[in-house]
């Protein structure tokens, strides 16, 4: 071959896998490596940008409360890892208070059961909750969907996401879903370390190590819950009239058991526990230390009891505040989608 | 060569037609005792009492037809919605065999479900009679409500003599899903009543009026509603 025919043969070649990868989108979905398979099938809920940019529309749309006040983001801000900030009991319409603290949502593909007693079996029903609970949003889907029918840009958005302007509830809690399933947290400092990419610091390495001896069996890494149920021995609050997991599943066993909740982006999350009972870390160091009930847990870890030295304490706060990830919280295809309704508004 | 395919053509629409035309359809009739239930409208009620229902509707699902136990035809993916509100919705074709051999085999027995299968209770959100806008889809706690009957009784004392039966749960041990197997005869169309009188007699409203919630009692009950659907020869 001529030399001017192989210098056009590998110029052709380089402009295409140039243009490649500029057309080339990015995933919409991954699992990072070595984490377990997600729990949710996408298979039976494809994702698509429409549909995840309908889901995100949603989320930030008071449209699913009763009188259009209170949307998903009220309680569950992208700044504090989608969790409430200050608030230790959700928020609901005209100033009504919930009975249990609005959790971080990130990785919620793996999640198998939503809300602290698991009462509800999949993510595309977990909207479903907040939206009919009258302390909260206090509205039903049937109505949401009559409200978007009459509006001008869901007609448009769901043509967009399912390719007619029908708005089934179905499609409306799966939509949801997309976007929830979008919220992925990997990106921490203790996921570069995993990755070798980054180092603890002698302080947060012996964090790492009391964390791995006193709080792994509940709090397993990657996602740093085992999403199962469990008592930690906190006193019971009789104001609020909860009984944890027993109330949905009658087995006498499961009272008082909550869900172990992630502690990724746990320095963002605050108030702490079921109820946001404890404002700060120090003070839920200060329970696991001194502070549990043993004849009340579950975990034969929490039975044996933790002691910690102040100094380890601040060592384990110091590996905690490794599992915040910046790329999440402000990640801004997670914010208000801004861009997406003011498109609408142009057309 | 067009005359033949005309003449295909016409062999296989007469075909459909004829699978068509031979399909059983059920059609669910709801009774006060001999008479067809009506909504709000006041009945007599044990000796001196009145009741009046205001809302019934339930689910079945995975029905087949058999004959001398053999499966001739069945949707066992399908759930229907039924609703006394909406008659239309009480009435609707059985199940074509799937290898279409119904169209030649008679059938002696239906199968069905009073309620929606654990499996389609953990599968997400689903559309048509299993949207959960149509009111049949619990919010606190995910699960199906296979039956809802509704209702005033002055033997309730409730608020306005209420009582409200929201039956259903999938987890065991408190799943409500009932099995039905009813013979029937081989007719074009397969006429299920189900007699709300003798359902409602065997609850105690005085003491039992407001079921809403998966448990014991909504197991019971519905057992009981079950074992009310009968075939009218």
């Amino acid at each position: 071959m001529p030399a001017m025919k192989k210098i056009h043969l590998v110029f052709f070649i380089l402009v295409a896998f140039t243009f490649g990868a500029l057309l080339h989108e990015a995933p919409l979905f991954i699992a990072p490596k070595n984490w377990p398979k997600p729990v949710y099938d996408l298979k039976k809920n494809p994702l698509s940008k429409a549909r995840i940019n309908l889901g995100r529309v949603l989320f930030y749309d008071p449209i699913l409360s009763r009188d259009s006040t209170i949307s998903c983001n009220s309680c569950h801000s992208q700044y504090t890892a989608f969790a409430h900030v200050d608030h230790a009991l959700s928020h609901g319409i005209e100033n009504r208070i919930g009975t249990r603290n609005a959790p971080a949502l990130l990785n919620l593909a793996w999640m198998p059961l939503f809300m602290w007693d698991g009462a509800i079996n999949h993510l595309d029903m977990q909207a479903l909750a907040p939206m009919s609970n009258p302390l909260e949003m206090d509205e039903k889907i049937d109505h949401v969907v009559k409200k978007m029918q009459r509006t001008k840009i869901y007609p448009t958005l769901f043509y967009q996401a399912y390719g007619d302007s029908a708005i089934t509830g179905a499609r409306l809690l799966k939509s949801i879903s997309q976007f929830m399933i979008t919220l992925v947290s990997s990106n921490s400092k203790y996921d570069s370390v995993m990755r070798h990419q980054a180092q603890f610091t002698k302080q947060e390495l012996n964090g790492y190590q009391l964390f791995k001896t006193n709080c792994s069996t509940c709090h397993t890494e990657p996602l740093f819950t085992n999403n199962t149920f469990q008592s930690n021995g906190i006193p019971v609050d009789t104001s609020l009239h909860d009984f944890g997991r027993v109330s949905m599943s009658h087995a006498s066993t499961d009272s008082f058991l909550y869900k172990v909740p992630t502690l990724r982006n746990i320095e963002f999350s605050a108030p702490y526990m079921h109820d946001g009972r404890f404002k700060n870390l120090t003070v839920v160091l200060k329970h696991y230390n001194e502070g549990i009930d043993t004849q009340r847990v579950k975990s034969i870890d929490l039975k044996k009891h933790i002691v910690l030295t102040s100094n380890e304490k601040v060592d384990l706060i110091a590996f905690l505040l490794t599992l915040t990830d910046r790329h999440f919280l402000f990640d801004t295809s997670y914010s208000y989608p801004k861009k997406i309704l003011t498109n609408l508004a142009k057309d | 060569m067009s005359t033949r395919f005309l003449f295909l053509c016409c062999l296989w629409l007469n075909q459909i037609a004829a699978q068509t035309n031979t399909l059983p359809r059920l059609e669910l009739k709801a009774l006060y005792g001999s008479n067809n239930l009506q909504l709000d409208t006041f009945y007599k009620f044990h000796e001196n009492d009145s009741i009046k229902f205001e809302m019934f509707r339930f689910y079945i699902s995975g029905i087949t037809l058999k004959q001398n136990s053999v499966t001739v035809g069945s949707d066992s993916n399908h759930a229907h919605l039924l609703d006394l509100s909406n008659p239309h919705s009480m009435q609707f074709a059985l199940p074509a065999s799937k290898n279409n051999s119904h169209t030649t085999k008679a059938h002696n027995q239906l199968e069905f479900y009073l309620g929606i299968d654990s499996l389609t209770n953990v599968s997400g959100a689903l559309e048509g009679d299993l949207d959960p806008t149509k009111g049949m889809y619990w919010t606190w706690q995910s699960g199906y409500i296979n039956l809802k009957l509704e209702g005033v009784s002055n033997l309730c004392n409730t608020r306005q003599h209420e009582f409200q039966f929201h039956l259903g749960g999938y987890l065991a041990p408190y799943s409500a899903l009932q099995r039905i197997v009813i013979d029937i005869p081989n007719n074009d169309t397969v006429e299920i009543n189900l007699d709300i009188k003798a359902c409602i007699e065997e609850i105690n409203l005085v003491k039992e009026n407001l079921v809403m919630t998966p448990g014991e009692a909504a197991v019971r009950i519905a057992a009981i509603i079950a074992k009310n659907f009968k075939c009218q020869p």
